[in-house]
């Protein structure tokens, strides 16, 4: 569906993009990266909207540059504003189809189904100035959806979604999915692409750090020290068991809170509550470090590096 | 502000609607007098004035319509263009970029020169509501105000050469307006760079023109009297782009020979391929850094 070979991108002397080579089978998948990782870039490589400074793209057998039949067959909604205020969502949605080559009419049901579709039956007559920054997006998803292409490619399509509104968006693209369609989406947040598809692309620094579903990420980070942090009355004591039971390989105090490093955060979970319960020991909070996403991509940075 | 542009068209009217009563009744040539003296003291002028002093009209027919048409196209339909322009252009294409709704039509199937045409042809149409539309409205009017339809022989050349000056006046202005909004994400920059192109040249040429004028001690261009000073052939014409248009225009109804606007029609052209190249540039990679 989508290849990419020795893709770099560069804006003048930043890398967008740097020696990107993937190939993508029909499917879903999560493009997962922090703020500023080169998801966008990525994705406006695969659309045809920048070109690549070095490498090649095609997308559905066609390189996707100035390929206006191309977009016949895809879908896009970009993480940028995009929509004009003194429309209403409906306007911009058929204008866009028309511009698609729908006749009037069909321009005309197919918009006002893709807004139902996306809950926006009952402002869609409304001007765009008037509407919130996920009825926005909602709208933007309509336009990528309406003309049922075979692809689709949405950057960010959460931002300013509520969560009712993230749980009816993720609906819709399970739905999607479902119905056999192609879908890749660009988020910074791992729970919105494990809550759609489970196979990720993660990028960082213009680099495929890793893909795979997220058992294969995970299974790829065993071994790796993860780092769980705990708040406790009693820190100190608390360190001392940890370090006394073998559960860390080391244990770092800071303002009543005990991080630990450990090569087995899953041993650790299972026999905390015991020691806890035998010594008398209260731990008030508890979170892994490293479930945040920068942690595991930096662990991912690290062994690309060959720190790890 | 499409209403007023209407409104000259009926001025020019009261052109057509005089020569042809003068035409047909002798004691209407009276009226023709301040027409006359508008008219600039030129050896194509010289024929129609000779044509009232001997009351042959109607030989002189197409030379007043068309003088008529680029006067109009000349004076109110060139100075609403600009302010038409200059109203509708400015987000056209600064919009898109700045809230990067070309993402949203360039992921639709349509090509760079599509998107293009698509905004110029909005301009085209408006522009043509305030030359082409009036002006052969106008030539409408003087076919209806003559006595008989024979004049659409003697004048069949206007409608086309109507067509060819709006051609002349929308084709090099959209392109650079268009160019122009291209150029920001702020709509107003693009309008306030479209002003300064047409107020600075038109100051600029009169400065120097008049400037010109004092050092040549024709004066006659100030007080009325004695021959009259033929702007549009001032060596400055082409420091003002309003100013070469007209030259251009000149031509197109008959008034001048290619040979003497050939250097305008060539800042035209200039102007013209400078801005697509640099528009067709920027709508090709809006994300370009």
């Amino acid at each position: 569906m989508i290849e990419l070979r020795n893709v770099t991108k560069l804006y003048g002397r930043v890398i967008g993009v740097n020696d990107f080579t993937l190939t993508l089978e029909p499917g879903a998948y999560g493009l997962l990266g922090p703020n500023g990782s080169g998801k966008s870039t990525l994705l406006n490589l695969i659309t045809g909207q920048l070109r690549p400074t070095l490498g090649t793209v095609r997308v559905l057998g066609e390189s996707p540059r100035n390929n206006a039949r191309l977009f016949r067959r895809m879908g896009y909604c970009p993480g940028s504003e995009g929509l004009y205020a003194n429309v209403s969502g409906y306007e911009w949605v058929r204008y866009l189809l028309r511009l698609h080559g729908l006749s009037s009419q069909r321009a005309t049901s197919a918009a006002g189904e893709a807004l139902e579709l996306v809950g926006m039956s009952h402002a869609m007559h409304r001007s765009i100035a008037s509407y919130s920054r996920g009825m926005r997006q909602r709208t933007k998803l309509a336009q990528a959806l309406a003309h049922d292409p075979e692809l689709l490619i949405l950057d960010e399509p959460f931002n300013g979604f509520d969560p009712v509104g993230r749980h009816e968006l993720t609906c819709v693209l399970r739905d999607w999915i479902g119905f056999g369609k192609s879908l890749i989406f660009a988020s910074h947040l791992l729970h919105e692409i494990e809550s759609i598809t489970q196979s990720f692309l993660l990028i960082c620094g213009g680099r495929l750090l890793a893909s795979g579903t997220a058992e294969e990420v995970h299974a790829m980070m065993a071994g790796l020290p993860n780092e769980v942090a705990l708040r406790s009355t009693e820190p100190h004591a608390l360190a001392a068991l940890l370090l006394r039971e073998r559960a860390a390989d080391s244990v770092r105090v800071v303002d009543g809170c005990v991080t630990v490093a450990t090569q087995h955060p899953a041993r650790l979970y299972d026999r905390l509550p015991g020691w806890l319960a035998e010594t008398g020991l209260e731990v008030t909070e508890m979170h892994s470090a490293d479930e945040s996403l920068q942690a595991l991509f930096n662990s991912l940075m690290k062994m690309h590096r060959g720190e790890l | 502000m499409l209403f007023f542009a209407w409104l000259p068209a009926l001025w020019f009217g009261m052109g057509f609607f005089l020569w042809e009563q003068a035409a047909l009744y002798p004691e209407w040539r009276q009226t023709l007098r301040p027409f006359l003296q508008s008219m600039p003291e030129t050896p194509e002028f010289e024929g129609i004035r000779e044509s009232v002093r001997t009351g042959n009209l109607e030989a002189s027919r197409h030379a007043v319509w068309a003088w008529l048409l680029q006067t109009f196209f000349r004076y109110p339909q060139g100075v609403l263009m600009v302010m038409v322009v200059g109203l509708i252009f400015p987000p056209l294409i600064s919009q898109d970029i700045r809230s990067r709704a070309f993402l949203l039509y360039f992921s639709r199937p349509l090509t760079r020169t599509e998107y293009l045409v698509g905004k110029l042809a909005s301009l085209w149409a408006y522009l043509s509501m305030v030359s082409v539309a009036p002006a052969l409205a106008l030539y409408a009017l003087g076919v209806l105000l003559s006595p008989n339809l024979s004049v659409i022989g003697a004048t069949w050349d206007l409608p086309l050469r109507i067509i060819a000056a709006s051609g002349v006046l929308i084709l090099p202005t959209t392109v650079l307006a268009l160019c122009l909004s291209s150029l920001t994400q702020e709509s107003r920059y693009a309008g306030f760079a479209w002003f300064a192109v047409w107020i600075l040249g038109w100051f600029t040429y009169g400065a120097a023109t008049t400037a010109d004028a004092f050092n040549s001690q024709q004066y006659a261009a100030f007080d009325g009297r004695g021959k009259m000073v033929i702007l549009e052939e001032s060596a400055w014409t082409h420091l003002s782009l309003y100013h070469t248009l007209g030259r251009v225009q000149r031509w197109v109804f008959g008034f001048a020979d290619f040979g003497d606007v050939r250097v305008s029609t060539l800042i035209l052209i200039s102007v013209t391929a400078v801005s697509l190249a640099i528009l067709y540039r920027r709508i090709s990679a809006p994300m370009r850094v």
